[in-house]
């Protein structure tokens, strides 16, 4: 038999950071932070047995090495096996049958959307998953005609983030989401408390938050509980924009855009067919621009499963520079201080303001 | 930087549950997960990993 | 390598040790195998030739800070 060798199980995946690394667990839905130098042993000399990593660095880290695989086979990212060619890595090519994949649908007092023709036209398109944002105090009838547009169709999943009003408790909020079975998760802004309420038997969660989302220029934040840890995400990361890809977005006025925080609309829905939106020649210009195009993003170990913001950015004259709103530094493997304190002070933004 | 970090450094330390979280408290936007083999639509299980 | 295999198709039927996976031949004698062969079972969806991801896991607009 041939020296074993260690072979990351095939939804584990490597990517290096510039001050350290991650492996993403496509499966378990985690990642796991590793070190620069066990990125270069499970890449570079990935298929050579651990006594000829232990002499590609003459010795000097055998113990450091034994440590790292303890921790990969103690993690469950790896094994010991004789025929690594067994175990092909996962292919990441992605595609989608779908024109547009998710929609925002934004909503406020002096909004007037016909819901049943927004949501055939998503339909359509081939939509899947919806995020309705209501900017206002609401109440469970403002929800009913949206809900009611939604209840035949392709759609799949819809998110609801929503004002607080008095009659959003969690019973009247619990009866929506058993009534309307594609409600997938129901944030309740501008409440006088947060509390999060118990999943409900189909896993949702009804969820209510103080803080005020007024606009969609309160979008675009990027930390750890926005990470998405899956094979689509992380397949789709690879090549286009998380973010943007196979996005339509109306906004609170009827407009339709790729997302409601950029300033470039493709007609009002009054008028124009989301179709004939989409087919406009710059609607999907900014889909292709992935992280690894994007500053300082292009040198973040959680590029693949982080969704990018090209509406609001640290450089309004740069389409490829960071998402303003990230205080992540990959180069010191530290998060800074809230952006948005630092942008008060008079960074730029690309987005409507 | 020493080429080879040792693994008890704080920075491979993982993120807490409550840095995780996701945001909203909302588990996820979830659709139904429907990932199949679209090569064979009836794969042999039994004869998992066989490339013989 | 063949008595380490041995003793893991014990533990099946004889139906299951004809139908064993061949994977089972390449792994490594260790503590962990029994967790290897679960978790090679647990993300058998994850390592086949072809997909079709229709899930939709990301979020769609990010409005909501950092939870407390």
């Amino acid at each position: 038999m041939t020296e074993p060798v260690f072979t990351l199980f095939a939804c584990c995946i490597p990517v290096r950071g510039a001050r350290r690394s991650v492996i993403c667990d496509l499966q378990r839905q985690s990642f796991h932070f590793i070190p620069n130098g066990l990125y270069e042993i499970l890449t570079e000399h990935a298929g050579e047995s651990i006594a000829a990593i232990h002499a590609a660095y003459d010795h000097q880290y055998d113990e450091e090495i034994v440590e790292y695989f303890a921790f990969l086979e103690q993690h469950e990212l790896g094994f010991w096996c004789g025929d690594p060619g067994r175990f092909p890595a996962i292919d990441l090519h992605w595609e989608t049958p779908e024109r547009i994949t998710n929609a925002i649908l934004d909503v406020d007092e002096h909004s007037d959307h016909d819901y049943g023709k927004i949501l055939a036209q998503l339909d359509d398109l081939g939509c899947k998953a919806l995020e309705v944002r209501c900017f206002h105090r609401c109440g469970v009838g403002d929800l009913r005609p949206i809900l009611e547009a939604a209840r035949c169709g392709r759609l799949r999943s819809i998110d609801l983030l929503i004002g607080f009003g008095p009659e959003l408790t969690p019973e009247a909020l619990a009866a929506v989401a058993a009534e309307h079975k594609r409600v997938s998760s129901i944030v309740v802004h501008s409440a006088p408390e947060s509390r999060v309420q118990p999943p409900d038997p189909r896993g949702v969660v009804v969820a209510y938050r103080t803080e005020v989302i007024d606009s969609p220029r309160c979008c675009g934040k990027i930390h750890p509980g926005y990470f998405t840890v899956d094979l689509e995400t992380f397949a789709e990361g690879r090549k286009f924009n998380t973010c943007l890809n196979r996005k339509l977005s109306v906004d609170a006025r009827g407009e339709i855009k790729g997302c409601p925080s950029l300033p470039k609309s493709y007609g009002n829905v009054r008028d124009v067919p989301l179709h004939s939106a989409l087919a406009q020649r710059d609607f999907s210009a900014l889909w292709s621009i992935n992280k690894d195009q994007i500053a300082v993003c292009k040198d973040c170990e959680f590029r693949y499963i982080c969704t990018d913001c090209r509406a609001y950015l640290s450089d309004e004259s740069d389409l490829y520079s960071k998402p303003s709103k990230c205080n992540y530094d990959p180069y010191t493997a530290e998060w800074q201080p809230p952006a948005e304190e630092r942008t008060s002070a008079g960074s730029s933004t690309k987005g409507e303001s | 930087m020493k080429k080879m970090e040792r693994m008890d450094d704080k920075l491979f330390k993982p993120l807490t549950a409550a840095q995780q979280k996701r945001a909203g408290g909302a588990v996820t936007t979830q659709t139904a997960v429907t990932i199949y083999e679209t090569n064979n639509p009836a794969p042999d299980f039994q004869r998992d990993g066989d490339q013989e | 390598m063949a008595d380490e295999r041995d003793d893991l198709f014990a533990r099946l039927s004889p139906a299951g040790q004809e139908l064993a996976p061949v994977i089972y031949r390449f792994l490594v004698p260790s503590p962990l195998r029994d967790a290897t062969i679960m978790r090679l079972v647990e993300s058998r969806p994850y390592r086949a030739g072809g997909y079709v991801c229709a899930s939709f896991r990301k979020p769609i607009s990010k409005c909501c800070g950092q939870d407390d």
